[in-house]
């Protein structure tokens, strides 16, 4: 039972953690964040999509509700116009959940699987926020000056937390 | 095999997107126009506002761990400028005395009971930036429960970095100065020319070198370089004399009207962890 509710509790309360710490890792790390080339630690979307590679196999409903809960408060609390990642996060479950079909869940994997997501991500939250007038940076500027170094940044993330939540993810499934 | 599109998830997908279109929207336009947010928003806003606020402590002490350090590093040079800047201060300080208690006196002769330069202040912590790389955002730790609210004026010791967008019970969101999206709201402005001031709002960011774009300019004349930019106060919204930046060059002559001059902001956005909100009395 107990070892239940620990397995339960560790993807929320992850997820929840990583929401805040992208928020305060972004004031923290503002000067090289925010400069000429604008980039994001996606953590929330890493917690996500490992969340999904390591743990959802058996919890697709609990999967897409946290998506889409997390992704609404999200929007409200970061952006403060709702309705861009309330379903840009389930859609990125979604297309992990159906890459996992076709690809194995090994380093090589996983990593191109979040690239994928991670383009969607910036792609749709960008035109996300052209429909909601919230964007200061013209679709080329987008382009040349954000896009690549933000895909670089969370690629990075993404290799380096990778063993680590496996580890975790396994530590907390196997102990009993 | 799976098909990769079934009929039923290609009509969750339509749905979704119809409804992603028509809330973001709704909620553009509903924030744009409200004085504060929805209830819902509001209260997810400040439960979130309390989590962040929690996890912050540890997260400002690291932070502030390695800044003390570059302090510490430049604490000779520092001190020695300080030192030549302290005596020029006490003077100006003083002649700043006399002029405000006449200017005071001027305005009872006068019987100008507020003008565009009083202003209340509040002080806050900046809780976070908005993870975006599309929109540049503050969540600030002070709400309507501290007398904020929507489009007050926000400032930093060396000069204007935005205003209030968002208004919480305890936190507020702040749209910066260098955001300038479709829907942000301009800065009215002024500068002195050599023969008149010229009148016009900050229209642009340029990010490659960090320059705020004054555009919309109601006069044409020579601006030297250097010359300090401030709010006009026209508008109504922000108060007149807050001080935005200098001039840096002036750019885009086409038949002899300078289209726009280009501004290094005093503040550096990039860096701020506390901020003033003013309100205009």
């Amino acid at each position: 039972m107990k070892k239940q509710i620990r397995q339960q509790l560790l993807f929320p309360s992850g997820l929840i953690l990583a929401f805040f710490l992208e928020g305060i890792i972004m004031k923290l790390f503002s000067s090289s964040l925010a400069g000429t080339f604008p980039m994001v630690p996606y953590l929330t979307l890493l917690w996500l999509i490992d969340g999904t590679l390591f743990w959802g196999s058996q919890h697709a409903r609990m999967l897409y509700w946290a998506a889409f809960l997390m992704g609404a408060w999200y929007d409200s609390y970061f952006i403060g116009v709702i309705g861009i990642y309330m379903f840009i996060f389930p859609l990125v479950v979604y297309v992990t959940r159906l890459l996992l079909v076709y690809v194995d869940e090994n380093l090589i994997g996983a990593t191109m699987i979040y690239l994928i997501d991670i383009i969607i991500v910036l792609l749709l939250g960008y035109a996300g926020g052209r429909i909601g007038h919230l964007v200061y940076f013209s679709g080329i500027h987008f382009m040349a000056f954000a896009f690549g170094p933000t895909l670089g940044l969370n690629l990075i993330l993404f290799l380096v937390l990778y063993y680590p939540i496996k580890r975790l993810f396994e530590f907390i499934n196997n102990r009993s | 095999m799976r098909k990769f599109f079934s009929s039923r998830n290609l009509v969750i997908l339509v749905i979704c997107l119809v409804l992603s279109i028509g809330l973001i929207s709704a909620t553009a336009a509903m924030r744009s126009r409200r004085a504060r947010p929805t209830l819902i928003q509001r209260v997810s806003n400040d439960v979130a506002g309390f989590g962040n606020t929690v996890l912050s402590v540890p997260a400002n002490g690291v932070g502030g761990f390695f800044s003390s350090v570059r302090d510490l590093l430049n604490t000779y040079q520092e001190n020695n400028y300080l030192k030549s800047r302290v005596h020029r201060l006490n003077s100006t300080e003083v002649q700043n005395q006399a002029l405000k208690s006449e200017n005071q006196q001027l305005k009872k002769q006068l019987k100008l009971n507020a003008t565009l330069t009083d202003y209340n202040k509040i002080n806050a912590t900046v809780l976070n930036r908005t993870p975006s790389n599309w929109q540049q955002q503050l969540i600030i730790n002070k709400g309507s429960l501290a007398g904020v609210k929507k489009n007050m004026s926000v400032v930093v010791d060396q000069g204007l970095v935005g205003r209030i967008s968002e208004v919480n019970a305890t936190n507020s969101k702040v749209e910066l100065i260098t955001d300038s999206g479709d829907d942000a709201s301009r800065f009215a402005v002024q500068v002195a020319g050599e023969k008149q001031t010229i009148n016009g709002l900050i229209s642009g960011y340029n990010n490659a070198n960090s320059e705020l774009e004054m555009g919309n300019l109601t006069a044409n004349d020579k601006i030297k370089k250097g010359t300090p930019v401030m709010t006009s106060g026209l508008g109504g919204i922000t108060p007149k004399g807050l001080y935005v930046g200098k001039v840096t060059s002036v750019s885009g002559t086409a038949g002899g009207t300078a289209s726009q001059i280009n501004i290094k902001p005093a503040a550096d956005t990039k860096t701020i962890t506390a901020v003033t909100v003013i309100e205009k009395k």
